[in-house]
């Protein structure tokens, strides 16, 4: 973590999931004339690279990278009304859902939040999701990845049917996949163009998949 | 020669059978194999007795495995369900969505509910036509992981961090409608319940939170089989590694594992106590050749179960789509591999 700075609380408030607390420290900043995009890009985006870093190293876990997020997700209500249409960095425009067939979404949750607070635009399509929803969000938005989640191993064969379905349609996306089962050889073997083994990685990839440095 | 439940048995007490027992430890696979509905079968004690008899016949495995399907428990207090044509049951509402909703539930009467009339009736009819032979392992989701269902896991994740009080309460009550659901069919004499608190995998929570909210109560759940003189399994999903040596303090005969743990390592962390396990469901069992079954339950033995203690097993809940030249190839590799002393 940086050097103490005027984002440090809100950061710490973010790591530590509390998310009564964090609202009202950004609320602070913002009426003190701090920036709402500083405070995404040096308070939030940093706090949630740090707690991806805390899952890696095996610090974090589900219930605490998870309330984090809710923390996070609480700031971003506050501070949306301030930011600029366009001032968000736009890293890109992100569908993501979980396979049909499949209802665990706490692991895309969190991948689509920590998404989020790299800059993203997401379109979360949530759980149980058809190939054919994928597919037309990925045209309405012009997506520039497509994200697949699947916790269940006969679920996760439904990836495959997106991936076909989205380069039969023409459709330009790139396309990463993770979740539970899922490994990088599975990846490479239906033609995913990225997978991410954790949020953290699933940023990495996403951001490298965009060609962002 | 030992029968099918002595062989279990000589497992489940750390001791050297004749050979590695096998178990087949998934109903939603068998039921599905006999062209059957999930949805419609787990009403129907007749139709999974059918089921399980052809099975038997077909595949003469060591054990015959009633069970009560994961949407029980939390269906009676509410939680809605989808059912796919193949495959498991997906949730869609959960029972519970505010703490306070807990204090308006009853208590679980096994007699109102259809599904676990059903269960206590197939398992019935699984003891009288098996008992002799085979082992009786009745398999169910556990309180715990009956918890998470009767809530949605996210909102339960969310509470061990900001409502630890609501977490205690939630799994006393599912832990005594769980007693009420099961206790008529331990009364039948079933050899073995194999009950799983999968939200307590280190693939979830801390080990420190395992110990917190999981533990004492997986504890009084194994005491409690022990005192209605059924043997214990217990499984949890995941790599269980972190949180094995609480999981035998319990005091469990069978610890089940999950195909992503390595099978020697847990070998050497938990002495006698019975390895349940642990052919992937999907990598192998569902997609993999007949020869891949072979080598992974060769190998399953070599690491699991060289000196007894040790029950050949998938890791997990198999997939219905899988092959049953695959489920075949297992059994028959403990009968052709496993007979000890191990000489390969």
């Amino acid at each position: 973590m940086s050097n103490k700075d005027s984002f440090t609380d809100l950061r710490n408030a973010i790591i530590e999931g509390d998310r009564k607390k964090a609202p009202i420290l950004a609320k602070q900043l913002l009426d003190e004339n701090k920036d709402a995009y500083s405070i995404v890009t040096d308070g939030c985006s940093k706090a949630m690279t740090r707690v991806g870093e805390l899952y890696q190293e095996g610090e974090y876990f589900v219930p605490e990278i998870l309330m984090s997020a809710k923390a996070f997700e609480a700031v971003m209500e506050i501070l949306k009304p301030h930011l600029r249409a366009g001032e968000q960095r736009a890293s890109g425009t992100i569908v993501i859902g979980v396979c049909e067939g499949d209802i665990h979404s706490i692991g895309k949750n969190i991948v689509s939040t920590m998404l989020q607070a790299a800059g993203f635009k997401i379109i979360d399509l949530g759980k149980d999701v058809p190939v054919n929803a994928f597919i037309e969000a990925a045209k309405e938005n012009n997506a520039d990845i497509i994200a697949i989640s699947a916790l269940m191993t006969n679920s996760m064969l439904g990836m495959k049917d997106v991936i076909d379905a989205v380069r039969s349609n023409g459709i330009n996306a790139k396309i990463m996949v993770g979740g539970g089962p899922v490994s990088t050889e599975y990846a490479k073997q239906i033609g995913a163009d990225g997978f991410g083994d954790d949020a953290k990685e699933a940023v990495d990839v996403a951001l490298k998949l965009m060609d962002v440095p | 020669m030992q029968s099918s439940r002595e062989l279990i048995f000589a497992a489940l007490e750390g001791n050297t059978p004749e050979r590695v027992p096998v178990s087949v430890v998934s109903s939603a696979w068998v039921i599905n194999h006999y062209g059957m509905e999930l949805s419609n079968a787990y009403n129907n004690a007749e139709m999974m007795t059918r089921a399980w008899k052809a099975f038997d016949k077909e595949f003469a495995a060591d054990a015959v495995i009633p069970g009560l399907t994961s949407t029980a428990i939390p269906s009676y207090f509410g939680t809605t369900w989808k059912y796919p044509p193949r495959g498991f049951p997906l949730l869609q509402e959960p029972a519970i969505k505010n703490p306070s909703d807990l204090d308006k539930l009853e208590d679980l009467d096994p007699t109102k509910d259809r599904t676990i009339q059903a269960s206590i009736e197939h398992t019935k009819q699984l003891v009288d036509e098996f008992s002799r032979n085979r082992c009786i392992w009745f398999m169910c989701t556990g309180p715990l992981s009956n918890a998470s269902r009767i809530v949605d896991t996210e909102f339960l994740m969310e509470c061990l961090i900001e409502d630890p009080d609501f977490v205690d309460r939630l799994f006393a009550f599912s832990m005594q409608s769980f007693k009420n659901a099961i206790e008529p069919i331990l009364d039948l004499g079933v050899d073995v319940i194999d009950f799983s608190s999968s939200p307590g995998s280190p693939d979830l929570i801390s080990p420190r939170m395992y110990r917190r909210f999981f533990w004492k109560l997986d504890k009084e759940l194994v005491d409690w089989i022990h005192k209605k003189n059924a043997k214990s399994v217990f499984h949890i999903c995941g790599n269980t590694i972190p949180i094995i040596g609480d999981m035998i303090k319990t005091g469990t005969d069978g610890i089940s594992v999950d195909s992503v743990v390595n099978l020697a390592e847990v070998r050497r962390l938990i002495g006698k106590t019975a390895l349940i396990g642990n052919i992937d469901p999907a990598g192998i069992i569902m997609n993999g050749t007949t020869k891949d079954v072979e080598e992974a339950s060769k190998a399953a033995i070599k690491d699991g179960g060289m000196n007894g203690a040790f029950v050949l097993a998938p890791g997990c809940d198999v997939p219905p789509t899988s092959p049953h030249q695959n489920i075949k190839t297992m059994i028959d590799s403990a009968k052709r591999f496993g007979r000890y002393p191990i000489k390969y």
